[in-house]
C-alpha cells in the first residue's frame, strides 16, 4: 500500500520534474548503527547499482531525481527511497524478524521455516541477550512450551536437568545436544553470548538422529562472520552481586529452647531468652559476578571468520569463594570457499574452568548443617576456634563454617571441541557433504582433606586423624563422522523435492587415572603443601595409591569405549509449499546390545505432513489471517542410553580380599579375584519411543500476533531400566548389580501453546509480550509383567528407603507413603481405634501415642500396616508457563520473564530428629495438648512415627512462580559517537530470580534430584541466587 | 574433469562409511567375559578369591547374631531407635519389612553362593594338576555360606541336583530369571543335609596346612561339619569328624599373654585359629559399597560412643552391650572376664556425657573381643570406622572343643569331660575348676561353658536355638533384666528363625511358593 503510494508519488514527481540528475551517495546500516557491507543498493527499473563497500558506502551517478531505489540485503527489509535532491543518504536498514527465522537447522540441513513440519522452537540471539544467562540452560526455562529446566543446585557452575516434554526414560532423560552438529554433554563449554539460535526439536522430527534423539534435541548454531565485511569488534561486560533468594524459616534460639524443653519433659534446663547464632546468616554471604566478552568478526570475497573470548568469574553465596566458578572460553569459527562449489567450514572452540566444591546435599553438607545445627551455640568458642557440635543429641551435624573452612576441593575441566566439514555441490541440484566433529576433555579433580576435629574426639563424620590428598583426572574423547549427500530440485515450479541420504559414526572413550596420598610430609596440614603439581608423591610421606588399583586396571575398570553406527535417509517434498511432506528412515547400530541376536540394529521411521492453509486460494483474501500452517508428525525413536555390555555379565566386580600373608605385595596383604560385575541380559533391547504430535502455527493481523499450539502423545515402551532384583542372583556381591531388563511402558500426554505479541507503534515505541504453558500428564501404562521398580531414600540415619515408585496407571517416581488426616488428640481416641484392630493384636498404629500424626487405613484391614501406604504425590508439575515481555521507548529498552510450575510436590528431607536439631518455624504450631493442633505433629526428642515414617506429612506442593529475570537497558545516542570509533554502547542493569512465589518450606522449589525414580527429595539443596546486575555492550 | 575425480573421491569415502558401519560397532567389552573365562589355573585361583571375597560381609551376620543373644543389649544412640533392624532384632520383633542388617545377610550369602557355584559350573572347562585343591575350598565356601543362610532363615530355597544318588547343593548359579522359579529346599535338615555333603566332598582334597592364612583348611571343613552335625543332631558324626579336627595335633589353646592377646592383632591366625576371616585396613571403603570394604563394619559397633577416650580402644556407635548376668555368670578368677567385657560402670554412673555418651539401655559394658582399637585407624585415614582389621575369629580351637565335648556327651562318648576341662583349664590357668558332677548335668556344664568361652562371637542365640534352650533363655533375661529396660518377646515355633525380608519375597515373586517363615505374618 505503502509503496504503491510511493511510486506513485515518484512518477508524479518524475513528470513533474523532468529528466534532473544527480550523483547518488550514502551509507546503509543496520538499526544499531552498524554499517553493512555487500548491501545490493539498485535504481530500480533501470541497470544502474551499486554494493556497498566494508564501511557501507555506496556512490551511484546520474541518477534520476524521483527515481527509486531499492536497498536490499538478506536478512533484512528491503527498503524503498526514492531520489530527491539530498544526495548523501543514511539509510537505515530494519531486521526482518520473519526473514531471520525463515531458515531453521533441522538436522543434516536446513529447512525453510514456513516448511517444517515438525514440532520445532526457536530461540535466536536477541531471546537470549536479553536474559544474560551465566549459562545456556537457563535461556531455555520459560522460553519453550514443553521444555522444563530444573537445577540441582545454585552452586556457580553446577549443571541443570533439560527435560522436553515430561519424563520419558528411567535412565538418562538428557535430550541430545548439539553445538554446529557437534555433540556436547556438558553445556558449561558454551558460552551463551556466542549463539546464534538454539532450535528444539520436540517430536518425531528428532527422528533424524534415531537412537540418541528420543529425550529430545537441542540444535545450537553459533554465531559466524560474513563474507565481504570489515572487521568488527563487539564487547560485553557485567558486573554484580548475588545473595541467597531464600533462607528456611527456622525457630529462634528462645523458641528453640522452649521446643527442647517441651520435647524432653524439661529435663534440658535452658534459661531464657536464649542468645544465639542465625547459621543461615552465617554460611550465606553476598557474592560477587563477572563476564566479559569479546569478539571479532569479518571477512573477504572468500572467507568469513569470528572470533571470540569470554570470562567468567563467579563466587558462591555460600562459602564465597569456597564455591567459587570460573570459565574461561575461546571459539574460533572459519569458512573459505575453495572453489566455487567446494566450501570448508570450521569452528574451534577451547573452555577451560575451574569450580571449587563444597559437600552438597544431605548428611555432613554445609546447608544440612546450618538449617539443623543447635541454635543456641555460638560460632566460635572463648579461643577464638570453631565450636564444636559435640552434644550428642545432635549427631552427625557439624559447625557449618567449619566444614567450609576445611573443605579444599577443586574441579577444572579444560576442554578442546573442534568441527570441520566440507560441503562439495555438484551438477547443479547435489550436495556431498563430510563432517567431522572431536570432542576432547580432560577433568582433574584435586581434593585435600586437612587433619581437622569436628567434634567429639575425632568420631563426628568427616573428622580426620590422617590428612589426605587426591589428584583425579578423567580424560574423554569423542568424535562423531557424518557423510551425507543432498538432492533438491524443483520440478515443474511446484515440486519441490529434497533427498537426503546419509552416514554416521559416532565414537565415545574415556579413561580415569589418578593417585591418592594419605600424610603429608613433615605432618603439614597446609592446602599449598597438599595441592598437587604434578605427582603427589613429593608431597605425600605416607601411603601413595592408584585411584584405581591394578586389578581393577585389568578388568578394565579404568576405560570405557562406546560407538554408534547409524545410516539415515530424508524425503521432503513440497506441492506450491503448501502441501508438506517429510519421512525419515534411521538404521543404528549400537554396542550397547548385543550383536549375537541383532538386538543391536534398530530402524526408526518417522514421518510429518504440514498444509500451509494461509497458501490457499481461499484464503487470500483474509485480512487477518497472515499465515497458518498444520502440522501432523508421526514416529519411533530409539534409546539407548544405559552402561556399556550391559548385555553381557563381565567379571569388573570388586573381588579383592585380606590374604592374611603380610609378605604378598606393597599395597599390604591384599590378593585380587574375579567377580561377576552388573549382570547381564542378553535379550536387552532398544527403548523406543513412539511419538505422535499435531499442531499449528498462525501469525494475525499484519504479523503481529502469533499463535503456535501442540498435542502430544509419547508412549516410551521397553523401558530400559535396572530395578532391584532377587538377592538370590548374586546382585548384591561386592560391585555388582541389577541387570537391566526392559521393564514397561510410560506415556507422557501433553498441551503446549504459545501465543505472541510484538508490534511496533511508533519508530520511538516497539512492544512484544509472549505467554506459554504446557499440559504435562505423566502415566506408567504397563510394566511388561515385571515387578514395580522402586528407589529413592526418605531420611538420614533412620531412612525409609523405595518411597519412589514406577507402578501402572501412576506417574513415573510417584512417591508411596502414608496418607495422614490429623493429629490423636487424645489417647481414648487411639485406644477406641485399638479395640477394633483385632487383626493386629489390638494394635490400630503401632508407636501412636496422643499428639501423633494420624495414619489413614487406606487398605480397610483394621490396622496401619505397609500395605496403607499409597500415592502421596509425585515431583512432575502438572503444569508449566512461561511469561515473557519487553519493550522499547526511544533509547530505553526493558525486557521481563516469569516462569511457574504448578503441581510439582516435594519431599522435606532436609530436617533431622536430633533433640537439638533446629526445627522450621512451623513447629510454633505444634500439637500440645488436646485441640491444639490438628496438622503439626507434638515436640519428641527423638525418633517418633511423626518423623521416622514416610507420610504426606513431609511431602509438600513446591508449586512456584519465579520473576527470573528483569532487564532494563539504555542505548547512547548515535550523535554522542560520532567521531569516537564506536558503533553502539547501551548499559543495562539486570535482576535474575528476584523473588519467587512459593508455599514451599525449603529453600528452592525449583530444585531436583536424582534420577527419575527418587526425584523430588529435597535433602538440603543450594539455593538458586538472587543476582543483581550492571553492563554494557560495546560495538566498535 | 578435476571436478569429477573429485566428487569420485567424495563418492569413495561415503562408500567406505557405508559398508564399515556394522564392523565399527563391534567392538569387544573391555574387561573379562564371565562366560569365556577359565581358560587357565590362574583364571581359577581368581575366581576362587572371588568366592571367598563375601566372607568378608559377614560382618553383617555377626551384628544380628550378637544383637538376637540374650546376653547382649542393642545398645545404640539413647535419643533414637538407632538401627531399628538391630533393635527389633535384640527385642525379637523383627518382622518381614525390616531390611538393613538381615536383608544384607540375605543377599551377601546368596551372592557368595553364587560366586562359588559361577567356579562350580565351569568346573570340568579346564583340567590341571591342582584343580582338586581348589574345587574342594570352592565346597567349603559353598557349605559355610549356606550354613549363614540356615541359621539365619532356615528352609532357604536353592537349586538342587542330584549326584552319585545323593541331593546335592546345584554347580549352577541362580541366574537373574531363576529367582522366578526357585524352591524352598523342603526342610532345614535337608539343608543341613546339603552343607553336610559339600564338606565331605571338600574335606579329602583339602591339605591340613595352607600357604596363606585365609585358605580353608582340612581341619576347618571338619570342624564346620562336625558344626553342621551337631545342628542336624547327628551327634555320633559330629564326635568322630570333631576328634579328628582334635587328633590332628594342628591346633592348640593359647595361654598367658598369648591368650589375652588372642582378640588383638598380634593373635591373629594363631594356633587356636582353625579358620578366621582375614580383614584390613590398608583399602578405604565407602557407605554406599559396605560389602565392598576389606575390613570389617561390625567392630565399629562395638566401640563405646563418643567422647570416649582411651589409649588403647577407639569409639564407636556404642551397640552390643553384654549384660550384667553375663558379666556376673564369670568367675572373678576367670581370665576370661577381662578379655571378653570392657568394664565402664564408672564412667557411665557420671551420666553427665563428658567422658562418652551413654548408649540406649546402658549397662557399662563393652564387647572387648570385637572393639575398635586406636591402632586400626592408622592404616587408613578417610574411612576408619568402615574398615577394622580385626580378623573374625570364625572357628577357634576352643569352639572346636566344646563341640566335641557336647557331641561325645550327647552320644555318650568317653572324652567329652576332657575337652570341657581343657578349656576350663586355659580359662583359669589351673585345673582346679575341672568338671564335678556336682556341678550337675555334664551337658549343661558344656552348655554354660560355651556362653562364657564364646560371649560376644555371634554364636550364643544360635546355640540356644538348636538346643532348644532360647525360650528359657530369654525368659530368664526378662526376669533379670534392669528396670526400665524392654522386656524380650521371643516366641517359639517363630523366632529360631528370622523372617525373610518382604522385600525379597516380592522380588522372587515368591509370597505363596516360599511363603514367609512360620510366625511371621507379611
Amino acid at each position: 500500500m505503502k509503496q504503491t503510494f510511493l511510486k506513485i508519488l515518484a512518477l508524479f514527481f518524475v513528470a513533474f520534474t523532468g529528466a534532473q540528475n544527480i550523483d547518488v551517495s550514502g551509507n546503509v546500516q543496520d538499526n544499531t548503527g552498524f554499517p553493512i557491507p555487500g548491501v545490493n543498493v539498485i535504481v530500480k527499473n533501470t541497470s544502474k547499482g551499486a554494493v556497498t563497500d566494508f564501511d557501507g558506502n555506496f556512490t551511484i551517478t546520474g541518477v534520476d531525481i524521483g527515481a527509486t531505489l531499492s536497498v536490499s540485503y538478506i536478512g533484512y527489509v528491503t527498503k524503498e527511497i526514492v531520489v530527491t535532491d539530498n544526495s548523501n543518504l543514511t539509510i537505515q536498514l530494519e531486521e526482518d524478524l520473519a526473514q531471520l527465522d525463515e531458515v531453521v537447522v533441522v538436522g543434516y540441513g536446513t529447512q525453510r521455516k514456513k516448511e517444517v513440519t515438525g514440532a520445532v522452537a526457536v530461540l535466536g540471539t536477541k531471546d537470549i541477550e536479553k536474559l544474560n544467562p551465566q549459562r545456556v540452560e537457563q535461556a531455555l526455562q520459560g522460553q519453550i512450551a514443553g521444555v522444563n529446566v530444573t537445577s540441582s543446585s545454585g552452586s556457580p557452575g553446577a549443571g541443570s536437568n533439560i527435560r522436553i516434554r515430561g519424563i520419558t526414560t528411567n535412565g538418562d532423560n538428557r535430550p541430545l545436544i548439539l553445538v554446529d552438529g557437534n555433540v556436547i554433554e556438558d553445556l558449561s563449554a558454551i558460552n551463551p553470548n556466542d549463539i546464534k539460535s538454539m532450535n528444539v526439536l520436540k517430536d518425531a522430527t528428532a527422528g533424524i538422529y534415531g537412537v540418541r534423539g528420543a529425550n529430545g534435541v537441542i540444535l545450537i548454531t553459533t554465531k559466524t562472520g560474513r563474507k565481504n565485511s570489515e572487521l568488527k569488534f563487539q564487547f560485553d561486560s557485567y558486573t554484580g552481586f548475588q545473595t541467597t533468594s531464600n533462607k528456611i524459616d527456622l525457630l529462634n534460639p528462645t523458641d528453640f529452647a522452649i521446643y527442647v524443653n517441651d520435647a524432653a519433659d524439661n529435663t534440658r534446663f535452658f534459661v531464657y531468652p536464649q542468645k544465639g547464632t542465625d547459621w543461615q546468616d552465617e554460611v550465606f554471604s553476598t557474592a560477587a559476578i563477572s563476564n566479559m566478552n569479546f569478539s571479532a568478526s569479518g571477512g573477504t570475497e572468500k572467507s568469513a571468520y569470528t572470533f571470540g573470548v569470554s570470562y567468567l568469574d563467579q563466587y558462591g553465596i555460600v562459602g564465597n569463594g569456597k564455591s567459587k566458578y570460573n570459565r574461561l572460553t575461546a571459539r574460533l569459527g572459519y569458512q573459505y570457499d575453495i572453489l566455487e562449489n567446494l566450501k570448508l567450514s570450521s569452528t574451534f572452540l577451547l573452555t577451560n574452568s575451574k569450580k571449587n566444591n563444597l559437600p552438597e546435599g544431605g548428611n555432613g553438607s554445609v546447608l544440612y548443617s546450618a538449617v539443623n545445627i543447635n541454635p543456641d551455640m555460638p560460632v566460635y568458642d572463648e579461643n577464638g576456634d570453631f565450636s564444636l557440635a559435640e552434644d550428642v543429641s545432635q549427631t552427625e551435624i557439624r559447625n557449618p563454617l567449619a566444614v567450609i573452612a576445611n573443605t579444599y576441593n577443586t574441579t577444572k575441566v579444560d576442554k578442546y571441541s573442534g568441527t570441520l566439514g566440507l560441503d562439495y555441490t555438484f551438477l547443479e541440484h547435489f550436495t556431498v557433504s563430510s563432517k567431522f566433529q572431536i570432542n576432547y576433555s580432560n577433568v582433574l579433580n584435586d581434593v585435600f582433606d586437612p587433619i581437622v576435629d569436628y567434634g567429639n574426639n575425632f568420631s563426628k563424620q568427616g573428622s580426620r586423624e590422617i590428612n589426605e590428598v587426591q589428584d583425579f583426572s578423567d580424560l574423554y574423547t569423542d568424535y562423531t563422522w557424518d557423510n551425507y549427500i543432498n538432492y533438491s530440485n524443483t520440478f515443474g515450479e511446484d515440486h519441490d523435492l529434497t533427498v537426503l541420504l546419509g552416514t554416521s559414526l559416532y565414537r565415545t572413550r574415556g579413561h580415569f587415572y589418578g593417585y591418592r596420598g594419605t600424610q603429608l610430609k613433615n605432618g603439614s596440614n597446609s592446602v599449598s603443601d597438599a595441592l598437587a603439581n604434578g605427582w603427589i608423591g613429593d608431597r605425600v610421606e605416607g601411603i601413595i595409591t592408584p585411584r584405581i588399583s591394578d586389578a581393577s586396571k585389568a578388568l578394565g575398570g579404568d576405560q570405557f569405549d562406546s560407538r554408534l553406527s547409524s545410516a539415515f535417509t530424508r524425503i521432503q517434498y513440497s506441492y506450491k509449499g503448501k502441501y508438506l511432506f517429510s519421512g525419515v528412515l534411521r538404521r543404528d547400530v549400537s554396542s550397547r546390545f548385543s550383536p549375537e541376536n541383532n538386538n543391536n540394529v534398530g530402524y526408526f521411521p518417522s514421518g510429518s505432513i504440514g498444509w500451509n492453509v494461509s497458501d490457499e486460494d481461499f484464503m487470500q483474501d483474509s485480512k487477518w489471517i497472515n499465515s497458518l500452517k498444520f502440522r501432523a508428525s508421526y514416529g519411533i525413536i530409539g534409546n539407548d542410553r544405559i552402561s556399556d555390555f550391559a548385555y553381557v555379565t563381565l567379571l569388573n566386580g570388586e573381588a579383592t580380599i585380606d590374604s592374611g600373608d603380610p609378605s604378598i605385595n606393597e599395597e599390604g596383604d591384599l590378593l585380587n579375584g574375579v567377580g561377576a560385575g552388573k549382570l547381564g541380559n542378553i535379550d536387552l533391547k532398544w527403548e523406543e519411543q513412539e511419538t505422535i504430535n499435531i499442531g499449528f502455527d498462525a501469525r494475525l493481523f499484519n504479523n503481529k500476533i502469533s499463535f503456535t499450539a501442540d498435542a502430544f502423545k509419547k508412549q516410551t515402551k521397553d523401558l530400559l531400566i535396572a530395578p532391584q532384583s532377587s538377592g538370590t542372583t548374586g546382585s548384591s556381591a561386592p560391585g555388582s548389580s541389577e541387570p537391566f531388563i526392559n521393564a514397561g511402558t510410560v506415556e507422557n500426554r501433553g498441551i503446549e501453546f504459545k501465543i505472541g505479541y510484538d508490534d511496533n507503534f511508533s519508530e520511538d515505541f516497539k512492544f512484544n509480550a509472549s505467554f506459554n504453558f504446557t499440559v504435562l500428564e505423566n502415566e506408567v501404562t504397563s510394566l511388561n509383567g515385571n515387578l514395580p521398580p522402586f528407589g529413592g531414600e526418605f531420611g538420614i540415619g533412620i531412612s525409609q528407603t523405595d518411597i519412589s515408585r514406577m507402578d501402572v496407571g501412576l506417574p513415573l517416581g510417584y512417591f508411596l507413603g502414608y496418607k495422614t488426616d490429623g493429629i490423636y488428640q487424645t489417647q481414648a481416641e487411639i485406644d477406641a481405634l485399638n479395640a477394633n484392630a483385632t487383626a493386629n493384636e489390638g494394635v490400630y498404629q503401632s508407636g501412636a501415642g496422643a499428639g501423633d500424626l494420624r495414619f489413614v487405613d487406606t487398605n480397610g484391614n483394621g490396622y496401619i500396616d505397609d500395605g496403607d501406604r499409597t500415592n502421596i504425590g509425585d515431583p512432575i508439575p502438572d503444569v508449566t508457563m512461561g511469561f515473557n515481555m519487553g519493550f522499547s521507548y526511544k533509547n530505553i529498552d526493558f525486557s521481563a520473564n516469569a516462569f511457574a510450575s504448578i503441581g510439582n510436590d516435594m519431599v522435606r528431607d532436609y530436617e533431622r530428629k536430633d533433640l537439638f536439631a533446629n526445627r522450621g518455624t512451623y513447629m510454633l504450631d505444634r500439637w500440645q495438648g488436646t485441640g491444639t493442633s490438628n496438622t503439626v505433629p507434638r515436640a519428641v526428642s527423638g525418633g517418633s512415627i511423626n518423623t521416622d515414617l514416610f507420610s504426606d506429612f513431609v511431602v509438600e506442593d513446591a508449586s512456584f512462580v519465579r520473576l527470573q529475570n528483569i532487564q532494563l537497558g539504555y542505548t547512547l545516542n548515535k550523535d554522542a559517537l560520532e567521531g569516537t570509533g564506536i558503533d553502539k554502547i547501551r548499559f543495562y542493569v539486570s535482576g535474575n530470580n528476584l523473588f519467587t512465589i512459593t508455599d514451599y518450606k525449603g529453600f528452592d522449589p525449583s530444585a531436583a534430584s536424582g534420577g527419575p525414580i527418587g526425584n523430588g527429595i529435597d535433602k538440603g539443596f543450594y539455593p538458586i541466587a538472587s543476582t543483581y546486575l550492571l553492563g554494557v555492550n560495546l560495538n566498535f | 574433469m578435476k571436478k569429477i575425480k573429485t566428487l569420485k573421491y567424495l563418492l569413495m569415502v561415503l562408500l567406505v562409511a557405508f559398508s564399515s558401519c556394522d564392523d565399527f560397532v563391534e567392538v569387544d567389552p573391555i574387561g573379562p567375559d564371565s562366560a569365556a573365562f577359565f581358560n587357565s589355573e590362574e583364571e581359577y585361583e581368581a575366581a576362587l578369591v572371588g568366592a571367598y571375597d563375601l566372607l568378608q560381609a559377614t560382618f553383617w551376620n555377626n551384628t544380628v547374631a550378637v544383637a538376637a543373644s540374650d546376653d547382649f543389649g542393642a545398645g545404640g544412640d539413647a535419643f533414637n531407635f538407632d538401627q531399628p533392624v538391630l533393635q527389633n532384632v535384640n527385642l525379637m520383633i523383627q518382622s518381614p519389612s525390616d531390611e538393613e542388617q538381615l536383608r544384607s545377610v540375605w543377599q551377601l550369602m546368596y551372592a557368595g553362593l553364587n560366586r562359588v557355584n559361577y567356579l562350580l559350573e565351569n568346573k570340568d572347562k579346564l583340567e590341571f594338576s591342582g584343580k582338586e585343591a581348589i574345587l574342594a575350598q570352592a565346597y567349603f565356601l559353598r557349605a559355610y555360606y549356606t550354613f549363614e543362610l540356615a541359621k539365619f532363615f532356615g528352609n532357604i530355597p536353592l537349586k538342587i541336583e542330584e549326584r552319585n544318588g545323593v541331593n546335592r547343593i546345584a554347580d549352577l548359579q541362580i541366574l537373574a530369571g531363576d529367582q522366578f522359579s526357585l524352591e524352598r529346599v523342603g526342610s532345614v535338615t535337608a539343608v543341613y543335609g546339603l552343607i553336610q555333603e559339600d564338606l565331605k566332598e571338600a574335606i579329602p582334597n583339602l591339605p591340613i596346612t595352607q600357604d596363606m592364612a585365609y585358605k580353608a583348611t582340612k581341619g576347618a571343613a571338619q570342624a564346620l561339619l562336625g558344626k553342621a552335625y551337631l545342628y542336624d543332631g547327628k551327634f555320633s558324626d559330629a564326635a568322630i569328624v570333631l576328634n579328628q579336627v582334635i587328633s590332628s595335633n594342628q591346633y592348640s589353646l593359647v595361654t598367658g599373654d598369648d591368650y589375652t592377646s588372642l582378640f588383638e592383632v598380634s593373635g591373629e591366625n594363631g594356633p587356636e585359629s582353625v579358620f578366621e576371616i582375614q580383614y584390613t585396613n590398608v583399602e578405604g571403603a565407602g557407605w554406599d559399597c559396605l560389602q565392598c570394604s576389606e575390613g570389617s563394619y561390625f567392630v565399629q559397633f562395638n566401640g563405646p560412643r563418643a567422647p570416649f577416650d582411651d589409649p588403647v580402644y577407639a569409639s564407636g556407635w556404642g551397640f552390643f552391650l553384654p549384660s550384667q548376668v553375663l558379666y556376673d555368670s564369670f568367675d572373678a578368677n576367670d581370665l576370661r572376664r577381662d578379655v571378653t567385657i570392657f568394664d565402664l560402670r564408672e564412667l557411665s554412673a557420671l551420666e553427665d556425657n563428658s567422658k562418652y555418651s551413654a548408649p540406649r539401655e546402658d549397662t557399662g559394658f563393652y564387647n572387648l573381643k570385637y572393639m575398635p582399637r586406636k591402632s586400626d585407624k592408622i592404616g587408613n585415614a578417610s574411612t576408619a570406622e568402615l574398615v577394622h582389621q580385626n580378623n573374625y575369629r570364625a572357628i577357634r580351637y576352643a569352639d572346636v572343643l566344646l563341640m566335641a565335648a557336647e557331641a561325645e556327651a550327647q552320644s555318650s562318648g568317653p572324652n567329652a569331660e576332657d575337652y570341657l576341662n581343657l578349656v576350663r583349664e586355659r580359662a583359669y590357668g589351673n585345673r582346679s575348676n575341672d568338671y564335678s558332677s556336682t556341678e550337675g548335668m555334664l551337658l549343661d556344664a558344656i552348655f554354660s561353658e560355651r556362653r562364657k568361652e564364646l560371649a560376644g562371637e555371634g554364636h550364643r542365640f544360635f546355640d540356644l536355638v538348636r538346643t532348644g534352650r532360647a525360650k528359657a533363655a530369654f525368659d530368664d533375661y526378662n526376669a533379670t533384666k534392669p528396670d526400665g529396660f524392654v522386656a524380650i518377646d521371643y516366641r517359639e515355633n517363630k523366632n529360631e528363625v528370622f523372617p525373610i525380608p518382604l522385600v525379597e519375597l516380592e522380588l522372587a515373586k515368591a509370597e505363596e511358593r516360599w511363603g514367609q517363615n512360620p510366625g511371621y505374618n507379611n
